[in-house]
């Protein structure tokens, strides 16, 4: 097997897995939802199936096509191993990274300083917005890292 | 840095395309190589003379002024 149809075969391989997964999770959901009381909504596992069913199809479908087309695996490796490619998601990853830092940093402080009267305590509302932020953020930063560097480096 | 490698790359009839695949990178990173907005690896930039069959000196030039914090 060359290096290009191992490439293919791991990441048809990954796609079926996430389908198998999917599928395990949509069932279970089902389950859930049909013979259990359980508390919470067993919507959310279906829908964590749905979701995983929809990602592996499509990675099996995109690396299914590729199989009689060298070129374009060749092209999709060649990304994959890019020097500047990897030196903009390092750079993005870094700087996502630190925002992330100050960010639960800035939430570590607050309640610190809330504990001693300092600063009016967390309402749970208050914290499950900043929280959401605190993955949000980070997220934001790394993906406008990427599309600038792209752009402009 | 500044290079020759458009001038070499036209010389030699070949697309972006073809020199990232001849040299293992994605067609960005030779536009970005092209516009002197990337600086490459020293094993990236041996593979591109060894394209052309020049020495490194003559695809890249190092200026101190460009170069120093």
């Amino acid at each position: 097997m060359t290096n290009q149809q191992e490439y293919l075969y791991r990441r048809v391989l990954a796609g079926w897995g996430l389908l198998a997964l999917g599928a395990v999770l949509f069932a279970a959901g089902l389950i859930l939802q049909l013979l259990f009381v359980v508390p919470f909504n067993a919507r959310i596992v279906s829908g964590l199936g749905i979701f995983f069913v929809v990602l592996g199809l499509g990675r099996v479908m995109r690396y299914r096509t590729m199989r009689s087309n060298r070129q374009a695996v060749a092209r999709l490796i060649n990304e994959k191993h890019d020097e500047r490619n990897h030196l903009i998601r390092g750079q993005a990853g870094s700087r996502a990274f630190w925002v992330s830092l100050a960010m639960t940093y800035a939430a570590l402080m607050w309640l610190s300083f809330a504990s001693s009267g300092s600063l009016p305590i967390a309402t749970p509302d208050g914290l499950w917005y900043y929280l959401a932020a605190a993955v949000i953020v980070p997220f934001i930063v790394y993906a406008g890292s990427i599309l600038y560097d792209e752009k402009y480096s | 840095m500044k290079n020759h490698l458009e001038e070499m790359r036209d010389h030699k009839r070949l697309t972006q395309q073809d020199l990232a695949d001849l040299v293992n990178v994605s067609r960005q990173t030779i536009i970005s190589l092209e516009h002197g907005r990337y600086n490459p690896s020293i094993i990236l930039a041996f593979r591109l003379a060894r394209v052309f069959g020049v020495a490194v000196e003559e695809l890249f030039i190092y200026s101190e002024e460009e170069n120093h914090d």
